[in-house]
């Protein structure tokens, strides 16, 4: 399965709806999509993990260096997941320290 | 037995495969031999994936052994693999006894990295604390002709 990325844009955020899977092979597709963002000025990003089967620790290098891209604007990045697979790597990581995670995305836009 | 290209062997230690939750408790042993490259890791997946399931583990655990094989895997390619994808990787499952124990197999050199700490931003180093945190066992054996990483998934 590849990685689909969808990008919509609202309020002053821009969300990524990924859909598929995470890993070493479709991980550099985020990383392109996130740096584009921050090059075009989006430092407030919701990435929305909601479709995601899978993801692995390239993934999560991923987000922490878009957070790291995004932080150095003064921006954000927030994310969108309830599903306890994916939200247990956060946590093994410590992650979820460090990235706001949301149930729904409106919340998300709220906590951005 | 070869699958999509791949060289696949299957080496049942009794007669019957386990197919079902019915006699799972069966051992069971198969292998599988990748190019070592990114776009084989679904592949990887898929095989531990439906092994796992046959044997009786919960949707979290399977997981757990997905994105574990994936870390020890996604490994061996950028380390474990001195002459790219010419260098393959390969993957045994056994289940005995309640026990899977995954072995996955390189041609190159383990190369450790510290693990990343709770809010270190660091982009790497996530691999090995993934497997110690989600399997039973975690082992890495380095030889002369490349390193061997075995998990073990107790099923509870």
């Amino acid at each position: 399965m590849d990685l689909k990325i969808d990008v919509e844009e609202k309020e002053e955020a821009v969300i990524l709806k990924l859909d598929g899977e995470v890993d070493v092979y479709t991980a550099p597709k985020l990383k392109s999509r996130l740096i584009d963002l921050v090059d075009q000025s989006k430092f407030k990003i919701i990435v929305n993990l909601e479709n995601i089967d899978f993801m692995d620790s390239s993934g999560l290098g991923v987000l922490v260096g878009g957070l790291k891209r995004v932080r150095s604007h003064d921006g954000a990045i927030a994310l969108v997941c309830t599903q306890e697979n994916i939200l247990k790597i956060f946590r093994i990581t410590g992650l979820v320290k460090v990235f706001p995670i949301f149930e729904t995305e409106s919340q998300a836009l709220q906590g951005v | 037995m070869v699958v999509n290209g791949e060289i696949r062997t299957m080496i049942k230690k009794n007669t019957h495969k386990v197919n079902s939750r019915d006699d799972r408790k069966q051992p069971i042993i198969e292998s599988l031999e990748i190019q070592s490259q990114g776009r084989k890791l679904l592949e990887v997946r898929q095989f531990v994936e439906k092994l796992a399931a046959e044997c009786g583990y919960s949707q979290s655990d399977i997981f757990d052994i997905k994105v574990s094989v994936g870390e020890a895997c996604a490994n061996a390619i950028e380390h474990g693999s001195p002459r790219g994808k010419r260098n393959r990787i390969k993957i045994v499952f056994e289940f005995i006894d309640d026990c899977a124990i995954i072995k996955i197999s390189d041609e190159g050199v383990f190369k450790p990295r510290f693990p990343a700490l709770d809010t270190q931003l660091n982009y790497r180093g996530r691999g090995i604390p993934f497997m110690l945190a989600l399997m039973d066992d975690v082992e890495i054996k380095e030889g002369e002709c490349g390193t061997t990483v075995r998990l073990v998934k107790i099923r509870n």
